[in-house]
């Protein structure tokens, strides 16, 4: 069995609709076969005719009689293979070689290749008295799973392994079988890179899970084209409302809030680095009726920027808080002739513990380059399970010119895959490479640094009547240079559901750092103890670039409840951290709460513009 | 369509990179269309024609048209689905290795879709047509002819640069194909105790006269 448990429903939908037309065709060859059997007497014919010539050739190299369309019907509907002894038992009766579709299916070893890497995996796939595999798959599985210990030669140094770089992960296929000349070991290691890839293909969870949910499937028709378009054009409507939709905009704006919250979650989706959420800009409801409407404020304002998904993704502030911890290295080199920059990932070592409860995490690495001019986005290693010092040997590469490589800022983070999607943050590194010397295609070791970090403050003081929210912005670090490693940051505050400019404060700009310091305090008056309930102050921090600013990150203070005054809103969404920032401040009036919280990405509404 | 009304059933399956055109290329075998609309394969697909095939081969006896079901097995190129669609080769007699004439990257990655052929097909040295497509495109031309040519002939497979958009040289490559399959069973039939691979199948024999019937026409099939 493959393990396609990437596969939506969707699809495996429609790939069993296919084996289902196959088996059609199978079943009605079968009974052209049984017929000619009894009709043609000249047996060399007979081999002609019932297409026997090629099932023989096959089962030289290939020893069962499985189609493939058995393989992945088994693999979707998730039945067991059953061990040799038993289908041998089965296959007693002479079982039709056109249709083996009621067979039970066994994994072949030439197949094992295609089957996760880790030994304690293949127990799924073989019974647990594995002994009872013959002697010859049980080597080929020793063969074919790689022991951890192996060490990888850095390929960017080895010119005799150069064909080996184009061999490893992200767009590549492995070369198994060019060059029969290599030696045996090469050959091996080039079973461990089939896995590899395949492997990656297996944890991913693609996005378009997420979108399922929120808009009705395509109608199941048997032009396959209907359907393929159905589920891309669900896909790029969910990132711009269509202004033809049928949809009320309070609804619409539910939709996509819901699609852009489960993208943050299903943040390890491989697919999602194609499917590009171009706008998290949507409509913006006001809100009536309110008792926030008299606050005394001043501001000015700046426009809104669209986010793009690739920065989007980097910290989303989902996350739970790590302390990060350890090292990691990798090589990085340039390949004129392929115009691709790579980054060769070797290991990380010494890893916080992400799940502190099972004691374990589970890593991979994330490159971005940054500010990503080209919108190529994220690549990623293989996720490895359970292990504070994962081994990775991996290539990631991005096609771009050695020009706009230079304006780049490499951007390696290390995560924890979490099983529902709020991965952990574990560490970064960022190389600027406009300062980097390509010649240096050495594997380095770089300690794992924090990330963005936003600290502030929050006081409340209330009389009976109404009190002030006042908001002390102390300072930012590690901002993320967005704009050609130079930013020029400030913080601009607002009281939701309050939208109107009245609302609007900012912090003066402060010119080219990633560590600005503000110290200004802004107030927010008119609220009773209860309006704290249903307020949200969010604080955002932007990077001031003549005509634009660019949204850097931000927080909602809040209770997080997703209501206010009972109706669902999309920015009462402030974290467990923001959350209890704002909770403290609610218990102890009068008093100054502090806190050092991350920046992450917020939808943004359509009224905070110039 | 499958009434079990034909002589042979022939399976070929097309691989290649995500946007070379195999789907588009066989639909305008099967179907004499083109969309060029890109809607990336679901993992697997296929399509079914009918054809009549002539040889003068020793089944042919008079030269009697041979009814051929041919399954054109489509896989998508995407890496996502690499792991079940290569779960398939084993299954075709012959293959459709496509590449985009516009797009250097997948000409360099023939390479790589022939490894994956030599290891997962039924045998080692499959029948395989490589084609080079959207030879309509000619501004956008990024692989020269001559160098697809030296590829295909470094490993004895015809070529045919063809365009699913305008119908250039599709249904031949396909012919083609089919041909070295019909002469392939024959060998491996009469001469079954010559070891496997010594024969190569080298190229487009020119006595085969293939034509089509649409299944339409043939009006006892309901597809």
């Amino acid at each position: 069995m493959i393990d396609l448990t990437y596969l939506t429903e969707m699809e495996q939908e429609m790939i069993l609709s296919v084996l289902k037309r196959d088996a059609n065709l199978k079943k009605s060859e079968e009974q052209r076969v049984k017929n000619l059997q009894k009709q043609v007497h000249d047996k060399s014919k007979l081999k002609y005719l019932t297409g026997e010539w090629f099932y023989e050739t096959k089962s030289r190299r290939h020893r069962d009689r499985i189609h493939g369309s058995d393989i992945i019907r088994a693999s979707i509907s998730g039945k067991k293979p059953v061990t040799i002894l038993e289908l041998s038992q089965m296959w007693s009766e002479r079982p039709s070689f056109v249709n083996s579709e009621n067979q039970d299916v066994y994994v072949p070893p030439e197949l094992s290749g295609l089957l996760e890497e880790t030994p304690e995996k293949s127990k799924h796939y073989y019974r647990e008295d594995g002994d009872n595999l013959p002697k010859e798959s049980q080597d080929m599985l020793k063969r074919v799973l790689p022991s951890s210990s192996k060490q990888r030669q850095n390929p960017f140094n080895s010119t005799q392994l150069s064909s080996a770089t184009l061999d490893e992960t992200e767009g590549q296929l492995t070369n198994g079988g060019i060059d029969p000349t290599k030696t045996p070991d090469r050959g091996h290691e080039e079973d461990l890179s089939l896995i590899r890839v395949e492997k990656k293909q297996m944890t991913s969870r693609p996005l378009s899970r997420s979108m399922e949910d929120i808009l009705s499937p395509p109608k199941r028709e048997d032009n396959k084209t209907d359907q393929e378009g159905a589920i891309i054009k669900t896909v790029n409507d969910v990132s711009a409302v269509p202004p033809s939709s049928s949809l009320s905009v309070p609804e619409q704006m539910k939709m996509i809030s819901k699609s852009v919250s489960s993208l943050q979650y299903e943040k390890d989706g491989r697919d999602s680095d194609s499917t590009s959420v171009n706008s998290l800009i949507f409509g913006w409801k006001k809100r009536t009726g309110s008792s926030l409407t008299n606050l005394s404020v001043s501001s000015g304002m700046a426009s809104m920027s669209s986010v793009s998904s690739s920065v989007a993704s980097i910290y989303s502030g989902l996350e739970r808080d790590v302390d990060v911890k350890g090292t990691i290295q990798f090589a990085i080199n340039y390949v004129q002739k392929l115009g691709e920059f790579q980054i060769f990932v070797v290991h990380c070592r010494d890893l916080a513990v992400a799940e502190p409860k099972k004691n374990r995490s589970d890593p991979y690495v994330k490159c971005y380059l940054l500010p990503d001019k080209a919108k190529m986005g994220k690549r990623k290693t293989s996720v490895k399970k359970k292990t504070l010092n994962p081994t990775y040997n991996e290539i990631l590469r991005f096609k771009v010119t050695m020009e706009t490589l230079k304006t780049q800022n490499l951007n390696v983070s290390v995560w924890h895959n979490d099983n529902f999607g709020r991965n952990s943050f574990l560490g970064k590194v960022d190389l600027d490479l406009s300062e980097w010397d390509f010649s240096n295609t050495q594997m380095n070791d770089y300690t794992l640094k924090e990330r963005v970090r936003l600290h502030k403050t929050v006081v409340q003081s209330t009389k009976t009547e109404t009190g002030e929210v006042q908001i002390w912005v102390k300072d930012c670090k590690n901002l993320p240079a967005v704009r050609d490693m130079v930013i020029d940051p400030f913080v601009k505050c607002t009281v939701l559901p309050e939208t109107s400019r009245k609302s609007r404060q900012k912090t003066r700009v402060v010119k080219k750092t990633v560590n600005p310091m503000f110290n200004h305090t802004m107030v927010y008056g008119g609220f009773l103890p209860d309006d704290l309930r249903d307020a949200c102050v969010e604080v955002t921090v932007w990077d001031h670039d003549r005509t634009t600013n660019h949204f850097l990150g931000g927080l909602r203070l809040g209770l997080g409840t997703g209501k206010c005054y009972e109706s669902v809103t999309d920015w009462m969404d402030s974290t467990a951290e923001e959350a209890g920032l704002w909770e403290r401040m609610m218990q102890s009036h009068n008093e100054w709460v502090e806190d050092i919280l991350p920046l992450r990405m917020l939808i943004m509404g359509k009224g905070l513009s110039k | 369509m499958s009434d079990g009304d034909y002589d042979y059933l022939i399976k070929f399956l097309a691989l290649g990179d995500s946007g070379v055109g195999k789907t588009s290329f066989l639909y305008q075998y099967t179907d004499g269309n083109f969309n060029s609309k890109f809607i990336t394969t679901v993992g697997i697909d296929f399509r079914e024609k009918r054809v009549v095939y002539k040889s003068n081969g020793p089944d042919g006896a008079t030269g009697r048209g041979q009814r051929i079901h041919v399954q054109l097995w489509d896989t998508a190129g995407q890496e996502r689905f690499r792991s079940l669609t290569t779960a398939f080769f084993r299954d075709a007699m012959g293959f459709l290795l496509l590449f985009d004439l516009t797009n250097e990257q997948s000409f360099l990655n023939v390479r790589n879709w022939m490894s994956q052929l030599q290891m997962h097909a039924y045998c080692e040295n499959p029948d395989i047509v490589l084609c080079g497509n959207k030879s309509d495109l000619q501004e956008q031309r990024a692989v020269s002819e001559d160098e697809a040519r030296q590829l295909a002939e470094k490993y004895g497979i015809p070529y045919f640069e063809t365009s699913a958009a305008n119908g250039q040289f599709v249904s031949q490559a396909v012919d083609v194909l089919l041909d070295l399959i019909m002469k392939r069973m024959e060998r491996c039939v009469d001469k079954s105790w010559i070891p496997d691979g010594t024969v190569r199948s080298n190229g487009h024999s020119g006595h085969s006269d293939i034509t089509e019937t649409k299944s339409s026409e043939k009006g006892k099939c309901a597809c």
